[in-house]
């Protein structure tokens, strides 16, 4: 499920001035298989909720100390933010970050 | 549909612009091409000294169709002179930088370091590569040539594109963020928090 959610309010990156968010949700299954021929699973589990987090803006002093970013209130952990074009004196900036739902 | 990228639709919709009390053409890769060989002050930006002359040369030359050039004579520098006892040669060198960027609103691309050197558009061809690739792409030469410099520039972009090439316009959204970062910047200044 991935979701363009624009850039909604109370979306902030320490350092980059964003261009586009997009959230991405996920879950692991567990589907107990009942060991009877024809017959549905009676237990099947969701674990690992996930919300995967990508962004591109423009840089505008991103320190490599930022590790957090928050958008619709959620607080995402960043796992990378890489530069990865210039025009003029202007740096775009692409990034990931994840958040763990039930880990809070 | 809305057109989003205000670059694009500028390259596409110019206005009519008179300098000197003359009629210029839309500024086309021929002028760009003739003011650059002759090394006009005229393309500098302000970072040159301009003259009267300078000025008349370069409405002479925004008055050219290809293949020709209009280089005026000393009689039609001096008459033109004479016809204007007091030139107000600010009003007029203003009028003709707007005349510039309203036909230079070529797009912005985003560079790459390393092996995206053909995302510079300076490296992705100078005027002649342009027009080859244009009259490639199925346009008469004259059309080439007497085409408004933003309108080619798009036009050679999306050709390369066409072809393959990895090319990243920057998007409306990404402009008016830069717009937003530049605001900021200029605030930063006038603070003194960047000197």
């Amino acid at each position: 499920m991935a979701n363009n959610v624009g850039i909604p309010a109370g979306t902030t990156i320490s350092g980059v001035e964003l261009t586009s968010v997009t959230i991405t949700g996920k879950v692991d299954t567990l589907i107990i298989d009942p060991d009877t021929e024809k017959t549905m699973p009676t237990h099947a589990y969701a674990y690992n909720d996930t919300l995967e987090l990508s962004f591109e803006g423009i840089d505008i002093g991103f320190q490599s100390t930022t590790n957090t970013a928050q958008v619709l209130g959620k607080n995402f952990k960043l796992t990378s933010v890489t530069l990865t074009a210039t025009a003029g004196d202007f740096k775009k900036v692409s990034g990931r970050g994840v958040h763990y739902p039930k880990a809070q | 549909m809305r057109i989003e990228n205000k670059r694009l639709a500028e390259a596409f919709i110019n206005k009519s612009y008179k300098v000197l009390g003359l009629s210029l053409k839309p500024f086309s890769l021929w002028h760009l091409f003739l003011m650059e060989s002759a090394g006009s002050p005229m393309l500098q930006g302000g970072q040159a000294l301009v003259r009267w002359q300078d000025i008349r040369w370069a409405v002479s030359i925004s008055r050219s169709v290809w293949p020709n050039i209009n280089w005026p004579s000393g009689w039609e520098l001096a008459k033109s002179l004479l016809a204007m006892p007091y030139p107000n040669l600010y009003k007029e060198l203003y009028n003709f930088n707007l005349y510039l960027l309203d036909h230079y609103s070529i797009p912005l691309i985003w560079q790459k370091d390393g092996d995206g050197a053909d995302q510079n558009i300076d490296n992705l061809g100078n005027i002649v590569t342009i027009t080859t690739s244009l009259v490639s792409a199925g346009f008469k030469l004259s059309e080439v040539w007497n085409m408004p410099v933003g309108m080619a520039y798009w036009y050679f972009v999306n050709a390369q594109r066409l072809k393959g090439a990895k090319i990243d316009i920057v998007s409306p959204n990404e402009e008016v963020a830069m717009e937003k970062v530049q605001k900021m910047r200029q605030q930063n200044d006038s603070k003194g928090l960047n000197s």
